[in-house]
């Protein structure tokens, strides 16, 4: 699609400063007003109570995907004094995000937007994001899950630039009965995950292991390098350093080369109709990804209930305990946004109510980031599709062991960057490797061009 | 008319591959739209084993309380009114620029020559901008103001006013003592016919197939045209596999006026094009 250029003028000021925890966020880091009466925010939120206000508040929120215009229907319903208007936007990377960009640098941003974990900097290194720690209660801080905390708090110990709902923690789906019938074991590494490549397509030469989803999946390919302690974006002085094609992600690459070159992994388009296809049909034994891709495996693949299971993402290193996240996300509350504290108390309840998760979980098979949630009978059920497996023990442990890595200010353009340099090398039949090179330089000179001081 | 000339084999041959390159996607279109979520996955794509087409036409106006329809009306009315309106616009500035002598006649016709070649999707954001300060975003007026004016309208309008009104016809009215406006309004517009259908035609086609503008101005789905709709939906595939079927039949759906469009109003279209061609 057509990009249109991105204008971003104030943030200088703001980079680094937040990311090294050295500026207090004016205006919003306070707790309510302990003794107001008024502004009930009903049963389901405990945190602190906001202060009064001259009858009901309205607050415009901006989210995609299913599920959400309900839930926030059922908070409107049960809360007469802070209602709620949804705005069914694009997709955050094909448009969502430059929305809001545009909306903020026009004055019109909304109360409330939801945010990818791997977007939150982009919006909190410019300063355009409220830290709503002061409406959270510390019972509630302490219910949610390490990894995800971390990542809301951009670096700035305590802080909540976005009130998490749902993660991705990543797992291998793989087809049990298919390693069975061929006695491949379930590989623990990436080195016998490439053996166990070749012995699949020994088996079936129409087949691969696993296909390549960088090419039109750059966050995956951000996780699995996570994995592999890529790191790509360190806050550095006043700018940034950046090394998408650093050692780790040049080794992540070259694992999934050789696999290509072998055509023991496939090279579709994820989601495509090629990809379901050949999900349905056998002719992919397995798939690392997130908790949300066992939903689409069920509705790619419907005819192979029973024939799946759940096992641990490979590490890089025999013994390890580290696993990766492909998306999830949360509601982030504008600093523009004249009642952030009843903004705060709607975000909080779409992440920590079970009337919230139950209608999430069902559209779109949000995974709850909080201990209390995560304890719902929903993940403890054994899943006819998945072989009676209890699917979600294994992505449970793999959300407490997800990797440190930081995002960069600008993921929207680094993800285009990986995906055309990836699409480059499958067309020219270069390497990935030399694609994160070029991905590279595309990155940093995008970034300088954005006003970024950047170092390599 | 060349009817009457032998058609070369190499000419027909050229002829069936542009035409193939150009009625595939259309036909594999309608073959989709006739399939299953299951079948659109795992069947080839130029042929259906069943036809599930009016089931489909149910789930793509039942999904999301029908927003589908909302849809549709709203891109007829963005494309007829905008069209409608936009072609009265050009034709009365094209009239003025051929029928008027004044000072800075060409220099402003070459400024508006000029505004041709802008893209309209590099205006978006600056136009997002200057509505947002007039609290405009996010309503109709948003995408259908900007839709009203087109500087390629205003040179066609031109180009057919010099051509299809002689300025006697003009001097003859206002001899008689009709004014401006009437004369443009009973003399000029009638006289002006196929070109004015042509610039509607071009300008109805371009603000149907808008897509930039709506996707930057507006946030609420029940404003938006089919076209951002559709692209709202396409992004939640992963979500939703089911939406595939909705995104095909809907596309196939949102062609169909543009196609009736040009069918009822080709005779007119093809005079207008060629309108201005020669001096006469």
């Amino acid at each position: 699609m057509t990009r249109w250029s991105n204008h971003k003028t104030t943030w200088r000021l703001g980079i680094g400063l937040v990311a090294t925890g050295m500026v207090t966020l004016a205006g919003c880091a306070g707790a309510p007003a302990p003794n107001s009466t008024s502004a009930t925010t009903g049963a389901a939120v405990v945190a602190g109570q906001c202060p009064a206000s001259d009858g009901p508040v309205t607050l415009n929120y901006w989210s995609w995907g299913a599920g959400y215009e309900d839930a926030a229907k059922l908070w409107n319903s049960t809360h007469p004094d802070i209602q709620v208007t949804y705005s069914d936007i694009p997709v955050g990377n094909s448009g969502g995000y430059q929305k809001m960009f545009n909306a903020v640098k026009a004055g019109t941003a909304p109360d409330i937007g939801f945010l990818e974990f791997d977007n939150i900097a982009a919006f909190g290194s410019q300063d355009y994001l409220a830290d709503v720690s002061g409406y959270v209660t510390d019972a509630q801080k302490a219910d949610f899950v390490a990894p995800v905390k971390k990542a809301v708090s951009l670096g700035t110990d305590g802080a909540m630039f976005s009130v998490p709902i749902g993660g991705g923690p990543m797992a291998l789906i793989y087809r049990k009965d298919l390693f069975t019938k061929h006695g491949i074991d379930v590989p623990t590494t990436w080195a016998e995950f490439e053996q166990a490549a070749a012995k699949v397509h020994k088996a079936d030469p129409s087949a691969v292991l696993a296909n390549f989803d960088g090419y039109g999946n750059a966050n995956w390919f951000a996780g699995l390098s996570s994995q592999n302690k890529a790191q790509w974006f360190a806050p550095d002085g006043d700018g940034w350093k950046v090394s998408v094609n650093d050692a780790a992600s040049k080794a992540t690459a070259d694992l999934w080369q050789r696999m290509l070159d072998a055509r023991s992994a496939s090279d579709l388009a994820t989601f495509s109709p090629a990809w379901s296809s050949a999900l349905a049909k056998g002719k992919i034994w397995s798939w690392p990804t997130a908790v949300w891709g066992a939903g689409v495996v069920k509705s790619s693949a419907p005819d192979t209930s029973g024939d799946w299971a759940v096992a641990p993402l490979p590490t890089w290193n025999a013994g390890e305990k580290v696993s990766a996240t492909w998306g999830g996300g949360g509601l982030s509350v504008f600093k523009t946004s004249k009642h952030p504290c009843e903004a705060a108390q709607f975000a909080l309840w779409m992440g920590t109510s079970p009337d919230a998760l139950k209608i999430l979980n069902k559209a779109i098979g949000i995974y709850p980031t909080t201990n209390t949630l995560l304890a719902d009978p929903l993940f403890s059920e054994p899943d006819k599709f998945f072989g009676d497996q209890k699917i979600f023990d294994v992505f449970r442990a793999a959300s407490e062991v997800t990797p440190d890595f930081t995002w960069g200010p600008s993921m929207t353009d680094t993800y285009k960057a990986i995906t055309d340099a990836f699409t480059n090398a499958k067309t020219a039949k270069s390497s990935l490797s030399a694609a994160l090179d070029e991905a590279q330089t595309a990155v940093v000179s995008s970034m300088q061009k954005d006003g970024f001081t950047v170092s390599q | 008319m060349t009817g009457l000339r032998k058609v070369q084999p190499a000419n027909a041959a050229v002829l069936v591959v542009m035409c193939a390159y150009f009625v595939l996607p259309l036909w594999w279109l309608a073959v989709s739209a006739t399939k299953t979520q299951g079948e659109l996955v795992q069947d080839s794509g130029l042929f259906s084993a069943s036809n599930h087409f009016l089931s489909n036409v149910a789930d793509l106006y039942a999904r999301d309380s029908g927003v589908f329809g909302r849809w549709l009306v709203n891109s007829l009315l963005y494309a007829g009114v905008g069209a409608a309106v936009g072609t009265v616009l050009a034709a009365a500035v094209g009239y003025a620029l051929s029928k008027y002598r004044f000072t800075g006649r060409d220099a402003l016709f070459n400024a508006i020559l000029a505004g041709v070649l802008v893209p309209p999707a590099a205006l978006a954001l600056p136009l997002f901008l200057m509505f947002s300060r007039v609290g405009l975003t996010n309503t109709y007026w948003a995408v259908l103001l900007p839709s009203l004016v087109s500087p390629l309208a205003v040179y066609l309008a031109r180009v057919s006013i010099d051509a299809a009104v002689p300025d006697e016809v003009v001097e003859a009215a206002s001899v008689d003592g009709a004014g401006g406006v009437r004369t443009f309004a009973l003399i000029g517009l009638p006289m002006m016919g196929p070109g004015l259908v042509t610039i509607f035609l071009f300008q109805f086609v371009l603000i149907w197939n808008n897509f930039m503008l709506p996707l930057i101005m507006l946030n609420d789905s029940s404003l938006y045209p089919v076209t951002l709709g559709l692209y709202n939906w396409s992004g939640q595939f992963i979500q939703d596999p089911t939406l595939a079927t909705s995104v095909l039949v809907g596309a196939l759906i949102a062609v169909l006026p543009v196609i009736v469009g040009f069918l009822l109003l080709q005779r007119f279209w093809n005079t207008g094009l060629t309108q201005g061609a020669v001096k006469s």
